[in-house]
């Protein structure tokens, strides 16, 4: 994790649309940022990307400039308020993620050789689509974000048989978002780590819980970084656990 | 063509002085909408003396433009016009004969080439990618050698206007040669082109030859990608190497040089059984499912997708 050489990529993933991956994204990124790494987090939703929006941003060229356009991939980089930088992605084009597939090499090379990064975080998309999956092979570790409802565990599962049956990946990570506390967190990681031991031989790492907490309804109001607007707040502190729990330097 | 409301001859004959910037362009421009025009020159060194144009309605502004740029506007005799409408039928006509095959009435091999090299250069101008996709009849030999050349003809025929009832109006169809056919597809993407190219396999399946034969065909398609520096020629013989290799692999299929499109309902399916697991809260290893090793049965591996790039 040299300045110099090749950025650790890391995917956050779900299986399930709204469970909080990009709120997760902008915040764990935040929280890195403000510890004095250099982060970078590309929306990769490319049908329905949304951190610009959530962070009130309003960005000329997108992902879409460097796919198809003569935009190099470090032009559409746009600094954030969280500290961190973006590579905004384009919203609403319902053709893009259909492009995407026939593009994914070009777009995973492009990511690849952005260096100087202390890390590169991958906002996915939702369900287990192929380009989803191509971006989960792209990072080097994938945070699946689940919470207590039953179809996230279930599609979170699917994502990760999915993720063991086809890319071989046997160790992910989670962070249960929405929790009530430090026990059901640790409740619904147990669940799906005991299963996913027992059917498919995949090791879960748990990186912590997010809480359930009306800072982050308020905060995606105002289009606000909950983390920024609220550093005092369990939230800032769940977020400060999980970046620890982080495999970084 | 012969029923034009009013006829127009601009002229411009400025004692051979040449026609000034402003009608020109503006002559240009009447031409690219006129349904006829001609520009007439007379002498080696002098540009355009004068500019010749039909056009089916004149609105009175238009005419009183048109007096303004040049001298004189006249009618001329419906007789003339008669011809020259005729002459340029035929022109028509022979350019048509130039670019299109005899048999089956699709585009040319010569067509072929010119639309292939334009719209490779509009995918590079535009960033759209564009699909070829080259079909050859499976045993064509076969049917000509036992049914007679004849009953090759009308097959030949028959699968010309199935691919042609096939394919979209912006898609070019072309008779390369013998019973091989080539299909530009503008502005299409591979997941496309390879959905098009299922949907033809199957109709010219469909189709008999003679009495007996009903044949097959091969396609292979390739995508030219707008972005790379890659050329016509090497798209080209890509869709032809992916023909070839459809033709190896046993026929009767499609052969396309992209990622396949895998479906992943079956892979991702969560069996009841986990799905009652992951329902009930943890309550110690009840559950008598081992764990499924690496490439066991319930967990076929599937390593095709990284595959490289070609």
């Amino acid at each position: 994790m040299t300045r110099s050489g090749k950025s650790p990529v890391i995917s956050i993933t779900s299986g399930k649309g709204g469970v909080g991956k990009t709120l997760i994204a902008c915040n764990l990124a935040t929280i890195l940022a403000g510890q004095g790494r250099k982060i970078l987090v590309a929306d990769c939703d490319l049908g329905l990307a949304n951190i610009d929006i959530m962070l009130g941003l309003r960005p000329r060229r997108n992902l879409k400039d460097v796919i198809y356009g003569d935009a190099d991939i470090r032009d559409i980089v746009v600094p954030t308020k969280g500290g961190f930088d973006l590579i905004p992605a384009s919203s609403g084009v319902r053709e893009m993620a259909q492009l995407i597939l026939e593009r994914i090499d070009v777009i995973k090379a492009k990511i690849r050789s952005l260096r100087n990064y202390d890390l590169i975080l991958l906002d996915t998309g939702a369900g287990i689509s192929e380009v989803v999956l191509q971006f989960n092979l792209l990072a080097d570790r994938n945070i699946v974000v689940i919470n207590r409802e039953l179809t996230s565990l279930t599609d979170a599962y699917a994502m990760i048989k999915t993720m063991y049956q086809v890319f071989d990946r046997d160790s992910l990570d989670i962070i249960v978002n929405s929790a009530a506390g430090e026990e059901e967190g640790r409740e619904i990681f147990g669940r799906i780590s005991s299963i996913c031991k027992k059917f498919l031989n995949v090791r879960l790492t748990y990186l912590g819980h997010v809480l359930q907490d009306p800072v982050i309804p308020k905060s995606i109001l105002k289009q606000e970084i909950a983390v920024l607007a609220s550093p005092r707040s369990k939230i800032a502190a769940n977020f400060a656990q999980i970046a620890r729990a982080l495999p970084l330097k | 063509m012969a029923d034009f409301k009013r006829k127009t001859l601009v002229e411009d004959l400025k004692g051979g002085s040449s026609v000034p910037e402003s009608s020109v362009s503006f002559a240009r421009f009447l031409e690219q909408s006129s349904i006829l025009s001609a520009w007439l020159r007379s002498g080696k060194e002098r540009p355009a003396e004068m500019f010749l144009m039909m056009v089916e309605d004149l609105s009175p502004l238009e005419r009183q433009s048109l007096g303004k740029l040049t001298d004189r506007t006249v009618e001329i005799p419906d007789l003339l016009l008669k011809r020259l409408a005729e002459m340029e039928k035929e022109n028509r006509h022979l350019k048509s004969l130039l670019l299109t095959d005899d048999l089956t009435g699709l585009y040319n091999r010569r067509f072929f080439y010119m639309q292939l090299e334009i719209e490779v250069s509009r995918a590079r101008r535009t960033g759209r990618p564009c699909c070829l996709m080259m079909i050859d009849c499976d045993h064509f030999k076969r049917i000509n050698d036992r049914c007679g050349h004849d009953e090759g003809d009308r097959y030949l025929k028959k699968v010309a206007r199935t691919i042609r009832r096939d394919l979209r109006t912006t898609d070019f169809v072309c008779r390369y040669g013998g019973d091989e056919f080539g299909v530009i597809m503008p502005d299409t993407h591979l997941v496309e082109g390879v959905l098009i190219a299922e949907r033809l396999l199957e109709a010219v399946s469909e189709i008999r030859a003679g009495r007996h034969f009903s044949s097959t065909a091969s396609i292979g398609i390739a995508i030219f990608d707008p972005v790379s520096d890659d050329s016509m020629e090497s798209f080209f013989k890509r869709a032809d190497q992916e023909l070839y290799r459809a033709k190896e692999l046993g026929r009767n299929r499609i052969s396309h040089s992209g990622k396949p499109v895998r479906s992943q309902s079956k892979l991702t399916e969560v069996t009841p059984e986990e799905k009652r697991a992951l329902c009930r809260p943890e309550r110690g290893k009840s559950a008598k499912a081992a764990p499924v090793r690496k490439g066991g049965m319930k967990a076929p591996r599937r390593k095709q997708i990284e595959r490289k790039p070609t």
